[in-house]
């Protein structure tokens, strides 16, 4: 009874959540039912295993599904938010508990379908991009449930499928555009939604570990450069973050796919993941609310108005990208001294990776920030979203100290 | 085991009021509540004067010759995998940590006036302070994993310092461009550590008998490891063919030029070389090559130092050309000599740093004092093809610019861009309205 007290409580307060949206007409009651519910349902999984009830295995991820997505609804403006960005969110963060709670593949062939639902939803009448999202929907949910529920599931045919699905699932190139169009269009608080749920379907997913890899781990690390070196020569902000957050959950499932260490360095990747790259995606969507659209084809120079901002931006995309003393730099530790023992070279391949991610962060704060023009009349981050970013950080700062010995 | 516990305490010494004075002006700044330029500079002096004294106990009270591991705690222990913060408190460590802490102290001083109320003036001092840190780390870690850790923390550090003039793009990409050299090296250092941990399972920093320090013992595939490391090396201390970076570094105010090319930062190459003077020892091909690289760093620097009108380029290509000369010096196995050449230039290049904003200054005033310019000798030579061909490869720094950027770097992001095209039109066709 006890492992199903979580449950039960992240529904009520999900419906609860829904309710009140739904019903009410102000944006900014809007705003504040979809934080309470999401704050409610943070401090049930807080504090629950600590009163010693017993939760659900395979639910370490709940935390940080709802930190994530708590992130992305605090730090949408009511002004800017409307009904359903926030019912999209709610919906997101149910979709992405659920897959954490009902796991299994059979589960996944529903939820995928579903996420790209919602997304087409959400991108519903934004130039057509509903169309993209749709028809690469279709594509990724076909591929996924063919590779899994083909009677011939776990030759070498599903294998390729279900790489084919996950590639278009997580928006990697070649099969980006749908996802950098998305991008393109998209609220920065939607996007932080649809990322963290990105990462809960691509944790759940049960993987066939007697099939061959080498294919699948050669083709992996390629596409991730190439999108990386997409998102490096892109003049347009959020596009570049799409290459940057497709490669992340590209380097995910890599390491969901190795021997040693494998379930808990993905487990902690991920984690990192669901709190740093919306963290990312909400500070550079707050510089773009402020100044208008971000060009990097040259540095913008927004330091001086909005230096706690540039701080926020800096240390959030450093934390993803697994810089020292952050949580994603002992998953990416882990994860690659695996990698490099089993296949030195793609073990090299990844450290490309992971060096080129750091890369493109650094450009995105330096050619946001820096050069170029003096201070200008502007509001800088708030102090209450300052102080949940230094939260956040500061969460996932310590949490690497309280790892299961 | 007293002596142990003296070192570890020591040792807690050395980094804790570096990190505490940290944490103070990063909070305040975030609060804003932005403390007086005084407060900060004594805190910092604080911080510092306590780690020099520190380090210089450490001298005092342990003999050079044994070297003692400090094991401050495991950062994180997952199955058999741990992640131990290991310091190694020997010859190479201490003498770094000596002159580190020293010149950053006096780079300290020199700051309150030179930055007095410039806008950056807290977050130079927030990044001079991660500095620290990050330097204090690779001096003493015990381990490559450690070292890796304050690695990449001066690297950042180090940008934080070259853009550290927000108003200006020049400053923003030249700070990108350091760091892709940075983090692109760096690939050699971390896969040197996962290719030691998969062959002798240990990448801590071991005692050897004969050389009175610790480095990286002999392995099964030595030349590998070695090599490996010396990606990083190159990357780091800006030698052939990666020398290109350190004038572009030049965008920073002088004393982060100072703490860069002079002193600080460029001699962490060095480091992980004479930690690796066993291997060096016993890889002949790589003895040769660091003579190599040596030579062609000095020679390239050197041609390019007579070609620069600026008296910053000058030094940046001067600390070069001497980088080159400790390289030569480590790969001939003179390691002594070396590190007394890494604190000898360290120390002579921050003076001259120091000096160079007010050299020209006095000259001036020196002029107005005469009464007239100085003379300046031109001298006539006759133009001949090999000299035209040498003029220009000094202006070009020998175009080690041009191959990385024009030859490598653009054209791999023209490929990209292309793709990018494709990808937008491919999504317009599906997008747009029938």
């Amino acid at each position: 009874m006890n492992q199903d007290l979580t449950l039960i409580l992240h529904v009520i307060l999900s419906l609860c959540g829904f309710v009140f949206i739904l019903s009410s007409r102000d944006i900014r009651r809007m705003r504040t039912a979809a934080m309470t519910t999401l704050s409610l349902m943070f401090l049930v999984e807080i504090a629950l295993p600590r009163l010693g009830v017993n939760v659900r295995s395979g639910t370490e991820l709940l935390a940080f599904i709802i930190l994530g997505n708590l992130l992305a609804s605090f730090f949408t403006p009511a002004y800017l938010g409307s009904r359903r960005t926030f019912t999209t969110i709610l919906a997101f963060n149910s979709l992405a508990i659920g897959t954490q709670i009902f796991t299994g593949n059979l589960f996944l062939v529903i939820a995928v379908p579903v996420f790209f639902c919602i997304l087409t939803l959400a991108s519903w009448r934004l130039d057509g991009s509903h169309r993209l999202v749709g028809s690469y929907g279709l594509i990724t949910s076909g591929l996924l449930a063919s590779s899994l529920l083909a009677p011939s599931s776990g030759s070498e045919g599903s294998f390729l499928l279900e790489l084919a699905g996950l590639v278009f699932l997580i928006g990697l190139f070649p099969f980006s555009p749908w996802f950098s169009r998305l991008y393109e269009k998209l609220p920065s608080g939607l996007l932080a939604s649809a990322f963290v749920c990105q990462v809960a379907l691509v944790m759940s997913l049960e993987r066939q570990q007697s099939l061959p890899r080498d294919f699948y781990l050669v083709v992996l690390p390629v596409f991730a450069l190439l999108s990386l070196l997409m998102a490096l020569s892109q003049s347009n902000a959020r596009r570049a973050l799409s290459g940057l957050a497709a490669s992340q959950l590209a380097f995910l499932i890599y390491a969901d796919s190795g021997q040693h260490f494998s379930d808990l360095a993905a487990l902690l990747l991920a984690q990192a993941q669901m709190a740093t790259i919306p963290g990312l995606i909400l500070t550079v969507g707050a510089l773009e609310m402020r100044v208008g659209k971000l060009n990097l084809s040259r540095p913008m120079g927004h330091f001086e108005s909005y230096p706690k901002l540039a701080a926020a931006t800096l240390i959030f995309g450093l934390m993803g990208a697994g810089f020292p003393l952050s949580l994603a730099y002992i998953a990416e530790d882990l994860i690659l001294e695996t990698g490099f023992h089993d296949t030195p070279l793609l073990g090299i391949g990844w450290l490309f990776v992971t060096a080129l991610t750091a890369i493109a962060v650094v450009k995105l704060y330096l050619f946001l920030f820096h050069g170029g023009r003096g201070r200008e009349p502007g509001l800088d981050i708030l102090p209450s979203k300052l102080f949940a970013a230094v939260l956040t950080m500061v969460f996932l700062i310590f949490s690497t100290l309280v790892l299961p010995a | 085991m007293p002596n142990t516990l003296l070192v570890e305490g020591l040792a807690y010494l050395i980094f804790l009021p570096v990190i505490a004075a940290f944490l103070w002006l990063a909070g305040s700044m975030l609060l804003s509540r932005r403390p007086s330029e005084k407060s900060i500079v004594r805190n910092c002096h604080l911080a510092l004067g306590t780690a020099f004294f520190a380090s210089l106990l450490l001298a005092v009270a342990q003999p050079f010759d044994i070297g003692t591991e400090a094991v401050l705690g495991s950062w994180f222990v997952i199955g058999g995998y741990h992640y131990d913060i290991v310091m190694q408190t020997d010859l190479i460590a201490v003498t770094y940590a000596l002159f580190s802490t020293l010149l950053l102290f006096l780079i300290c001083s020199f700051s309150q006036r030179y930055l007095h109320k410039e806008s950056g003036f807290h977050r130079f001092y927030l990044a001079l302070l991660i500095f620290a840190t990050g330097l204090l780390l690779v001096s003493f870690a015990g381990t490559l994993e450690l070292l890796l850790v304050g690695w990449e923390i001066v690297g950042l550090s180090s940008i934080m310092l070259i853009a550290f003039f927000t108003t200006r793009p020049q400053p923003a990409q030249n700070g990108l461009w350091v760091f892709s050299i940075y983090r692109l090296t760096d690939i050699g250092l971390y896969a040197a550590i996962l290719y030691l941990h998969s062959h002798s399972q240990a990448t801590r920093l071991t005692p050897l008998d004969s050389v009175p320090w610790s480095g990286i013992g002999l392995h099964e595939g030595t030349q590998v490891t070695a090599f490996l490391l010396l990606i990083a090396v190159l990357g780091k201390s800006a030698l052939f063919p990666f020398s290109s970076w350190l004038p572009r570094a030049m965008e920073g105010p002088t004393p982060s030029s100072a703490v860069f090319y002079g002193a600080l930062s460029v001699h962490l190459g060095p480091l992980l070389l004479l930690r690796m003077a066993d291997l060096i020892s016993a890889t002949p091909a790589l003895s040769a090559t660091l003579i190599a690289v040596g030579a062609l760093t000095a020679l390239v620097a050197n041609l390019s130092v007579r070609v620069q009108s600026d008296i910053k380029s000058r030094l940046a290509f001067s600390a070069v050309g001497q980088l080159g000369f400790i390289t030569i010096e480590i790969g001939l196995g003179w390691f002594e000599l070396a590190l007394l050449h890494v604190v000898a230039h360290a120390v002579f290049r921050t003076l001259q740093f120091l000096r160079a904003p007010s050299l020209l200054h006095d000259r001036h005033q020196h002029e107005a004092l005469l009464g007239h310019h100085l003379s300046v000798e031109h001298q006539d030579h006759e133009s001949t093809a090999l000299r035209r061909f040498v003029f220009r490869l000094s202006l070009e720094r020998a175009f080690l610019d041009i191959l990385l950027v024009d030859r490598i770097a653009r054209p791999v992001l023209a490929f990209a861009r292309a793709i990018d095209r494709a990808e937008r039109s491919a999504a317009n066709f599906v997008c747009k309205d029938s």
